[in-house]
């Protein structure tokens, strides 16, 4: 069932997937690879890109089993209908957990570094009219928009690092390869964490142009986050050290207000980062507000999903909302990235091997 | 239906049929005798003592009548006697009188007499009504039920001069006239291609306006063809004065500050944009054509675009971005950096502002909001006034009054030189109707300034780049290329490739023929050079 004849194609998808995944982690991943990694830490963003593309593949071999249908329609093609509902409701039930937390976490990053004084509710509200009014058009002008703000995200996150660069001591990367196997494990499975987003995968098989394609669109996306994900840590280690990014909350942001753009032109460049911070946020929020009003229009076979960004809304203004301070944030935001990987990896690669072992799906729906 | 003709034939009455769009109706017959033919035509025209009839007989036993009617100041007066009366009062006399009646002699007129280059027979009365209105001039003759539209439409207009509002220092110095025929006529005299096509259409329950669409055949697509005129089509107004009236009616979002379709004055880029594979609309009694679809970029460029070399036009057109992007913004960033975020200049200029705003009773918001709304005051004085006092009002306002607001400590030195730079970058974008967009968007962009200092100016940027990436122009992107980007069209973009690089056409306008230059060009040069050399 579609509910529009819109469909996305290959660098959409990449483009939809890197500002999806790129979010969060842009802050903090820096502070999480440090605690689990020390100097290595670097070293586990790469095998959590590689868990997290191991994951990925997951997703994707189900959408080459069903090219027509998403998650609602194939859990329900595998395991029967009721068990099916509870699973979308589930699904939903997270993308809404999911919108909230990154709009709040966006409203505290604000908050702290850009408008002190300003209503929390009142950053969260503007940012989610924003989505909604961009959102209210479609898959394809929601994709659309990411192929066009990931140029203008990227290459001013390259050049504001690049900057801090000259600074830079790279001993601080020094030992090598210091860290305990278990230590390693656990921080790249954490690492993992930070791409949360890959789950939206789940509910756009049908809406992209060549879902034969998936593997390598995935693995461009994950590759891609990746190298940023990788760039941003290095450059983090180097300039402020392993120990400082340790028990900073937002190691990427500090550096940032560190660093003077030559000539002079801004004395902080915290500007420059805030407005990158936004374009970040708002690209996530998009499109997990999207697909979680995309599985909404699934479950009920409704033909038109407007209605139901209109039903999400109060929900997700209400869980932004809720969390008392940074503190309590900082927790969701853990639990909503242990959530994404009970559902974007745990429940499909359920669904996967029973719809192996039961032999549905597949051939006879290419 | 039939009661209105029995009406119409055997009352008095001068109740008449006219058709929806206000032509007068074209099952009319016209009948044998010509002074019910002239009564018929009076019906429509009475009252109307700038229409002439002039009746005239031949042969002498018998006298026949004819009879020619026009518009005086409409028709070409040489025309009308030295190509038709002198022949028809002269050169008649030479013929024998049973081919001086009826059929025999209309089709000796029609083949043989007439010296005028363009005519019609009709024989109905809603042709030849309009005929009359449009400048030609009808013969009615006595005994036949059809008439002669002779073309004699000659009035006074303005010649082909240099386009006021695209001046370019390098490139053609023609622009269109308020004649929809001269119009064309400088088009097609661009390209001399069979394929390029001219479909004429009449618009205006009223104004009967001349409308035409011209095309390419073979570049354009014929979906976006179709798709104006089908919009076009759709059109039911009374008056057609302008083509701006149909802009508004066939653009597809009229919420937007952005026009959807991109008008010029100049032949040059008609025909420059008709080989990209637009559908361009030539309205009559304006020099202004339209051109469908448009994109930012487009509306971005100007005909020297391609007449220069390509260093300076990508120069150029990168200064015209960032001129854009500050016509809109600067008042907003000044406003969010003084009043939010002092702290994001570097100390020196934080300070300096700080001490120029010293003495200033008005918020820096308040502050922006009095300087940028008398620019537009100045702007809109300036435009309706003729050019010295014009250049007068420029020097008072800008001048006297900036100088003497800073002195009088009402607004700061540094918030004047915001504004001017502000209101001199929408200048710099050679489209009008993009540059007022833009200034438009100005005061929004304030008020989420004032509102939520650079958060706010954040979020209308994002909500400008949402609303221009969902915006289309018949079927067009409006930010075309930069969505769904393909390399090879990158050289048409905010930078401009060297001209042998630009090997296809932009993608926008999805042309049929993609091929913009062969690359037969290398191995001609190359052939010259080798002769050169056996010399």
């Amino acid at each position: 069932m579609l509910t529009n004849n819109d469909k996305i194609t290959v660098p959409q998808t990449v483009a939809l997937m890197i500002t999806t995944i790129l979010e969060i982690g842009l802050l903090s991943l820096p502070r999480d690879v440090a605690i689990y990694g020390n100097s290595d830490g670097w070293i586990l963003v790469i095998t959590g890109g590689i868990l997290a593309f191991g994951g990925s593949l997951i997703l994707s071999t189900l959408i080459r089993r069903f090219p027509n249908d998403t998650f609602i329609e194939y859990s329900q093609k595998v395991i029967g209908k009721a068990p099916a509902f509870l699973l979308g409701i589930i699904l939903i039930i997270y993308f809404i957990l999911a919108t909230s937390i990154v709009i709040r976490t966006f409203a505290e990053v604000i908050n702290a570094f850009m408008l002190q004084r300003t209503p929390r509710e009142f950053i969260i509200v503007t940012q989610m009219l924003l989505t909604v009014y961009l959102i209210r058009h479609g898959i394809e002008p929601t994709a659309r928009i990411s192929e066009i703000l990931l140029p203008i995200l990227i290459i001013p996150v390259f050049a504001m690092y690049i900057i801090a660069i000259p600074k830079a001591d790279f001993t601080e990367l020094l030992p090598f390869l210091n860290t305990p196997p278990k230590a390693m494990a656990l921080g790249s499975l954490n690492t993992m964490f930070s791409f949360f987003g890959i789950e939206i995968l789940l509910m756009l098989g049908p809406y992209m142009r060549s879902p034969r394609r998936i593997y390598w669109t995935m693995f461009l996306s994950v590759a891609i986050s990746t190298m940023i994900y990788l760039f941003i840590v290095i450059v983090v280690f180097v300039s402020i050290g392993v120990e400082n990014s340790k028990v900073l909350v937002w190691p990427g942001m500090t550096i940032i207000r560190t660093i003077m753009a030559p000539g002079r032109v801004f004395e902080r460049l915290d500007a420059m980062a805030l407005a990158l911070w936004t374009i970040a946020s708002f690209t996530t929020a998009n499109s997990l507000f999207f697909t979680g009003s995309l599985a909404f229009t699934h479950l009920t076979k409704a033909r038109e999903f407007k209605f139901f960004i209109t039903i999400l809304f109060p929900w997700i203004y209400l869980f932004a909302t809720i969390p008392p301070n940074i503190l309590v944030t900082e927790k969701l935001v853990y639990g909503v990235k242990i959530g994404s990987i009970t559902v974007g990896i745990l429940i499909p690669l359920a669904i996967l091997i029973l719809s192996i072992v039961l032999k549905k799906g597949g051939r006879q729906h290419d | 239906m039939t009661e209105v003709f029995s009406k119409l034939y055997t009352g008095k009455k001068k109740e008449l049929f006219f058709e929806r769009d206000m032509s007068p109706d074209k099952s009319r017959k016209l009948k044998k005798d010509i002074k019910e033919n002239i009564d018929g035509v009076h019906d429509y025209l009475y009252d109307c003592d700038d229409v002439i009839t002039r009746d005239f007989y031949m042969g002498q036993a018998p006298k026949h009548q004819m009879s020619l009617i026009y518009i005086d100041g409409m028709v070409d007066k040489d025309t009308v006697q030295n190509d038709i009366l002198k022949s028809l009062m002269l050169f008649t006399r030479q013929f024998t009188l049973e081919y001086s009646v009826g059929n025999n002699f209309f089709n000796m007129i029609k083949e043989g007499l007439l010296t005028a280059g363009d005519l019609e027979e009709s024989d109905n009365f809603g042709e030849v009504i309009m005929g009359i209105l449009s400048g030609d001039t009808v013969l009615f003759l006595d005994k036949v039920e059809k008439a002669l539209i002779i073309s004699t439409r000659g009035w006074e207009k303005r010649g082909v001069q240099e386009p006021s509002t695209e001046a370019v220092i390098r490139g053609p110095r023609d622009g269109f006239t308020e004649t929809y025929r001269t119009n064309v006529a400088l088009v097609r005299r661009r390209l001399k291609n069979p394929n390029l096509k001219v479909k004429t259409i009449k618009l205006g329950r009223h104004t009967r306006t001349d409308v035409g669409i011209m095309f390419i055949q073979g570049i354009a697509k014929p979906s976006i063809v179709d798709e104006v005129l089908k919009r076009l089509n759709t059109i039911d107004i009374s008056s057609v004065l302008e083509s701006g009236y149909i802009e508004q009616m066939i653009e597809g979002d009229w919420l937007s500050p952005f026009p959807q379709l991109r008008r010029t004055e100049r032949p040059d880029i008609v025909a420059a944009s008709l080989v990209e594979g637009n559908v361009a609309i030539i309205c009559d009694n304006t020099p202004f054509a339209l051109l469908a679809p448009a994109t930012l970029l487009s509306l971005f460029q100007s005909p020297e675009d391609y007449y220069e070399r390509w260093y300076i036009v990508s120069m150029i057109r990168i200064l015209r971005f960032t001129a854009a992007f500050f016509a809109f913004t600067f008042p907003a960033l000044y406003i969010s950096m003084t009043a939010f975020h002092p702290g994001m200049l570097p100390t020196d200029l934080a300070l300096s502002i700080a001490a120029s705003r010293e003495g200033v009773p008005f918020s820096a918001v308040l502050e922006a909001l009095i300087m940028v709304f008398s620019i537009e005051v100045l702007r809109e004085a300036g435009v309706r006034l003729p050019g010295p006092i014009g250049q007068t009002i420029g020097i008072v306002g800008g001048l006297v009054v900036g100088e003497a607001a800073v002195r009088a400590g009402i607004v700061s030195p540094i918030m004047v030189i915001v504004v001017a730079i502000n209101a001199i970058s929408s200048f710099a974008i050679p489209n009008y109707s993009v540059a007022i967009g833009f200034r438009l968007i100005t005061f929004i962009f304030m008020a989420l300034a004032a509102v939520a200092g650079l958060y706010g100016v954040m979020l209308g940027l994002l909500g400008l780049t949402i609303h221009m990436v969902t915006l289309k122009s018949f079927g067009a992107h409006y930010l075309s290329p930069f969505v769904s980007f393909r390399w090879s069209e990158s050289k048409d973009t905010i930078v401009r490739g060297p001209m042998p690089s630009m090997e296809i056409r932009p993608g926008y306008t999805r042309p049929e023929d993609l091929d913009r230059i062969n690359d037969r060009r290398h191995d001609t040069i190359d052939k010259v050079g080798d002769e050169n050399a056996d010399k």
